[in-house]
């Protein structure tokens, strides 16, 4: 395992060139992460907005509670994104690492929310079962 | 033909998606290292790591042009990776896609290790024989020491790199070799 494990600490033998080019170019941003969550917001904005064009072109869709707490879901990620890469900002833009256990606990929060509704949404909706055909006398 | 209209969109994005659920299930550690990280580097902050001079926070401005410059490359990622494996979607999907295979290439190489000693670690203490060997020297020699030497940016920037030249050679493979993937009507 560790030999296998060490196949992926390549960095040493890479050139130099690339050293020099990932060296400089990335730590502007100071943590990598910064761009993950960066991309991770676009991506719930554009989501977020295929939703809300969806409802609106589709208003019949707002009864169905899945598109809505969809919706609910993406929009408590989302701010916890924004939140995780507004602290990521704060280090790269300064000149001390910026740390708050407290917006980082708001952060792992609203994101467990936004999965937990997401996942609601998605489990009900999977195993929802409609009980139209069966009538109260006909069931028992 | 049937065969063409097939690709693995869902199939790509929820393997990612059920990568990143296990990597954030098991890896409650990563704030540990993150924090480590930060601290570790610090000097790194203020500091260019090439010439150790010139302070290098460029402020807001900077900082949203190296995301918009990061956000240009990932999207070209993947196009790439899209025009391969399902050329029929369309725009807003292979932005999406791209976006996806974007924060998933970026750190590949230190998540792998870093999921298979969180993984061993917990199985080992919940199977009763504690962590196992191989944790300590991967972890200190490789995870630890990467990011006390500054180099998880050039692993997360070659990763990218890597994944796009092989994109864009599977891709020109594919135009040369595989003609029948043209649609008939061309």
């Amino acid at each position: 395992m560790e030999s296998f494990l060490n196949l992926f600490f390549y960095a040493d033998s890479l050139p130099q060139f690339l050293h020099t080019v990932g060296g400089s170019w990335g730590v502007r941003m100071a943590c990598m992460c910064s761009v993950a969550n960066f991309a991770n917001l676009v991506l719930h904005v554009i989501i977020g907005g295929v939703l809300i064009g969806l409802l609106f072109a589709h208003r019949e869709l707002m009864k169905d509670k899945f598109f809505l707490l969809l919706l609910m879901g993406i929009g408590f990620s989302a701010v916890s994104k924004f939140i995780d890469w507004w602290m990521n900002m704060q280090t790269a833009t300064g000149t001390t690492v910026y740390w708050s256990n407290n917006l980082d606990l708001w952060v792992e929060g609203l994101q467990f929310i936004g999965m937990g509704i997401i996942l609601y949404a998605i489990i009900s909706k999977l195993f929802y079962v409609h009980h139209a055909g069966i009538s109260s006398s006909s069931a028992s | 033909m049937e065969m063409e209209r097939r690709d693995w969109y869902l199939k790509v994005i929820l393997l990612i998606g059920a990568w990143f659920a296990a990597v954030t299930v098991f890896g409650v550690w990563e704030y540990d290292i993150l924090k480590a990280e930060m601290v570790l580097n610090e000097k790194l902050l203020a500091i260019d790591r090439i010439t150790e001079t010139a302070p290098l926070s460029g402020g807001v401005p900077a900082y949203l042009l190296a995301m918009a410059t990061w956000t240009v490359l990932i999207l070209a990622l993947g196009m790439v990776w899209s025009q391969l494996l399902f050329p029929h979607r369309n725009l807003l999907e292979k932005v999406v896609f791209s976006l996806v295979l974007g924060v998933f290439a970026m750190p590949i190489s230190i998540f792998i290790p870093f999921f298979m000693i969180t993984a061993a670690t917990v199985f080992g203490t919940l199977i009763g024989i504690g962590t196992p060997s191989f944790v300590v020297p991967i972890l200190v020699d490789g995870l630890v020491n990467l990011f006390v030497s500054g180099l998880e940016q050039v692993y997360e920037f070659t990763n990218v790199f890597v994944f796009l030249a092989l994109g864009l050679i599977l891709l020109a493979g594919k135009k040369m070799f595989y003609k029948r993937a043209r649609p008939l009507a061309a």
